[in-house]
């Protein structure tokens, strides 16, 4: 950096629309190292607002994005670095929250110690979290795992929700003791949670919530449901997920609960494929409408997964989908995959079965 | 089940689609089946609640004559006439979607309270009008959409520009392109305008909360920020937490129709080029931007310009739109033949006989995308590879924080 021009005046060209001029200009700070990285922090000023952090803001914002770019090791591992040292340092919350912010765009594993030194704040334990998110990996999974314990008010559902978010399966048992917390923002985030980290030893508890009667955590819990069969099915325990969704089925008859009935449904398709045919053509045959084309959706989308390895099913399975349905869209995406399913079946017949016609 | 039994009512929507597996009758019942004489039937009027009752109201659901506003919630005491009863005024959404006699939601809150909203409405089985943009990042659009589709509910987002452009002209080019009458769209350009106001970056310091605002709900998803009245109630589409400034703003109006002519309803651009913008960007407020070129995998290009702010796009073009008169000999001979393109189902139609509305959530998604594509490229000053399959940016993990920004807590997607 030129020693010779102040600090101030090299960030009044900032912003510009000069790319060249804006390279210069954050080159320039980058030359300056932790010094000046650690000092355009204290510019931004304490307190949120400050009209005289402006400028520091657009620069510090500008050179974590800067230095965030491909390839760019060197000046993201000094900024990063730098940043995280500013966390430890005597600023207001409100600085430290933006800090969290630009290391959000830029942090590394390596700046997660740091981080997870405020998840016992509660002002700083959101950002924190959100740039430990970002970072992800299992060194932000472990420093959130063990902030759990120690944890009160929101920033029990905060911790949760990233835990389950980052799937780390190893807080499932910790995340399982506040599943039923009196807390209501726990309890659904500690759902979702369970859920998306496909914990398998959870499906109980889940389907016994979505029993509940408070209407917004019986749907709550319910979509924890079709979110833990699901992600048990992309695990390959399809057995456990048509538990789960076979469940939901049994449970959702009733005509206010169709959407729910429909999304379990989907699920089993996903999870089972040709195996939930006869349950899929079922639907099918629905005379309620709010059952019929969601059951063709979920035909149309079961049809084209498994029209390679059972083409006659698959084009049994769309025929009855254009009887199903008079929607356009699900029609045209119907015919498309009977066009394809006949030319595979064409290329079956005139194809013998290991012969290589292209070589 | 308790929900909302307490005046014993049951969505007419609902009761009707109960009736109608009941007795075996077709997807619509008509008037004259359930209606008695010179009575509404159950089958025209729908209802619906307003969620965030501030400068767009319910003026979008006006369109159609068939709804039936039973309720406004807004986080803001004085945008629902007094105080929340939870019968015709709340203040959480989550209550109101509680109700078994709501069978549409009208979301017409700030755009990064779109997302929760919306699926929570799907969760509850409730159709879904929804003001523009949809999203503020790109997976939340993906999360609606599956939402939407899994729960099988209706979608349609507020911008009737696409029903609006069925216009003789737009249809014929929609039938051009859909035909595949023209496949070589690497000379296209559409341009796609918006305007150009900006946040502002000296804001002044934190200000008290108003009594009737519950700034932490107003908040949702986006990350705490000390209250200040210029980020929020309209003003907040300059703040990159809430929105995308006015090419979000404005940009879905211009953007929705070409979207729908040129085919790529259920795609993406593969490439982001910001063109000449003012970087960096402030970390809060919108600044401004010039036009921003966003290429397909086939080489059709759509660009967003911001109006009089910089250097004008001045790349190669051949035309700025496909029509009739491109077509050769054959070509004319085989666009007579064609059929046309169906027609757009409208909302109060596609609630009604269950069908996927005109401005649905997956296209609406593709429309957010190309907007949100835009102001990451924006923020981040380069290029950007986009895959539209995985809905990822290629080989950029910065640029990729931008595209699943973790929300508040308790709120997920």
């Amino acid at each position: 950096m030129n020693s010779l021009q102040p600090l101030a005046e090299i960030l009044e060209q900032l912003p510009t629309d000069d790319d060249a001029l804006a390279s210069r200009v954050l080159e320039e700070l980058l030359e300056g190292g932790p010094a000046t990285v650690a000092q355009l922090v204290e510019m931004v000023g304490d307190e949120f607002g400050d009209p005289q952090g402006v400028q520091p803001k657009f620069a510090l914002h500008g050179l974590a994005i800067y230095a965030g770019r491909p390839g760019a090791n060197a000046a993201r591992k000094m900024v990063a670095e730098t940043l995280a040292e500013q966390l430890a340092a005597e600023h207001s919350d409100e600085l430290k929250a933006f800090v969290c912010r630009q290391l959000q765009l830029c942090g590394r594993p390596e700046e997660v110690s740091a981080l997870a030194r405020l998840l016992d704040s509660d002002r700083l334990c959101e950002p924190a979290t959100q740039a430990l998110l970002a970072i992800g990996g299992e060194g932000a999974s472990a420093a959130l795992r063990n902030a759990l314990p120690g944890a009160q008010g929101k920033r029990v559902p905060t911790i949760v929700k990233a835990l389950g978010r980052l799937q780390d399966k190893a807080s499932a048992a910790a995340i399982r003791r506040v599943a039923d917390d009196p807390d209501r923002d726990v309890r659904l985030t500690a759902w979702y949670a369970l859920g998306n980290m496909g914990d398998a030893e959870a499906a109980d508890l889940l389907l016994k919530a979505a029993q509940l009667e408070a209407p917004y955590e019986r749907t709550q819990a319910t979509d924890a449901c079709l979110l833990l069969g699901r992600r048990l099915a992309e695990a390959g325990d399809a057995q456990r997920a048509e538990k789960v969704f076979q469940e939901l089925l049994l449970k959702r008859k009733g005509p206010e609960d169709v959407h729910h009935w429909c999304a379990a449904l989907q699920g089993l398709a996903e999870a089972l494929g040709a195996k939930a045919i006869g349950d899929v053509t079922a639907a099918l045959d629905s005379r309620d409408a709010k059952v019929r084309l969601p059951a063709a959706r979920t035909a149309v989308d079961l049809a084209g997964s498994i029209r390679r390895d059972e083409p006659q099913q698959a084009e049994k399975l769309l025929k009855q989908v254009l009887e199903a349905t008079d929607e356009e869209a699900v029609r045209q995406q119907a015919q498309m995959l009977l066009g394809e399913v006949g030319l595979l079946k064409l290329t079956d017949r005139t194809i013998p079965q290991g012969e290589n016609h292209v070589c | 089940m308790s929900a909302d039994t307490r005046n014993g009512r049951v969505s007419r929507r609902r009761f009707l689609g109960t009736t109608a597996a009941a007795t075996a009758a077709a997807t619509i019942v008509p008037r004259h089946v359930l209606g008695a004489a010179n009575e509404p039937s159950p089958s025209e009027t729908i209802t619906y609640a307003v969620v965030g009752n501030g400068g767009r109201k319910d003026s979008g659901m006006k369109r159609w004559n068939c709804f039936r506003r039973i309720a406004v919630c807004d986080v803001d005491t004085k945008r629902i006439g007094g105080e929340p009863d939870n019968e015709t005024r709340y203040t959480d959404f989550r209550r109101l979607l509680e109700r078994k006699d709501l069978d549409v939601v009208a979301i017409g809150t700030p755009p990064h309270w779109h997302t929760i909203p919306c699926i929570a409405a799907a969760q509850a089985g409730k159709d879904i009008f929804c003001e523009k943009p949809m999203t503020k990042f790109i997976a939340e659009g993906r999360a609606i959409a599956d939402a939407v589709k899994r729960y099988g509910v209706v979608f349609q987002i507020g911008t009737f520009s696409r029903f609006g452009s069925q216009n003789a002209e737009n249809k014929a080019n929609r039938k051009i392109i859909q035909h595949g009458l023209i496949n070589d769209l690497g000379d296209v350009v559409a341009f796609a305008g918006a305007k150009n106001r900006t946040g502002k970056t000296s804001l002044p310091r934190q200000e008290p909360i108003p009594e009737s605002l519950d700034y932490d709900l107003w908040l949702g998803p986006a990350p705490y920020k000390p209250y200040n009245a210029a980020r929020v109630h309209y003003s907040n589409r300059f703040y990159w937490d809430y929105e995308g400034g006015d090419l979000t703003n404005f940009g879905f109006h211009s953007l929705d129709p070409i979207q729908w002519i040129y085919g790529k309803d259920e795609t993406s651009p593969v490439l982001i080029d910001p063109g000449p913008a003012p970087w960096p960007q402030h970390p809060d407020a919108v600044g401004k931007y010039s036009w921003v070129e966003c290429t397909y995998a086939d080489g059709l290009r759509i660009v967003m310009t911001g109006g009089a702010h910089g250097a004008k796009y001045d790349r190669p073009k051949a035309k700025s739109k496909v029509g009739v008169k491109d077509l050769d000999e054959p070509g004319r001979k085989r666009y007579d033949e064609l059929p046309d393109p169906p027609q757009l189902v409208e909302f109060d139609v596609a609630v009604k006989t269950r069908q996927q509305a005109g401005g649905g959530a997956e296209s609406s998604h593709r429309v957010s995308t190309l907007m949100n594509l835009a102001n990451i490229a924006i923020r981040l000053n380069r290029k950007l590879r986009y895959d539209p399959v995985r809905e990822q940016i290629v080989g950029d993990e910065e640029a990729n924080r931008f595209v699943n920004i973790p929300m508040r807590a308790p709120w997920h997607l």
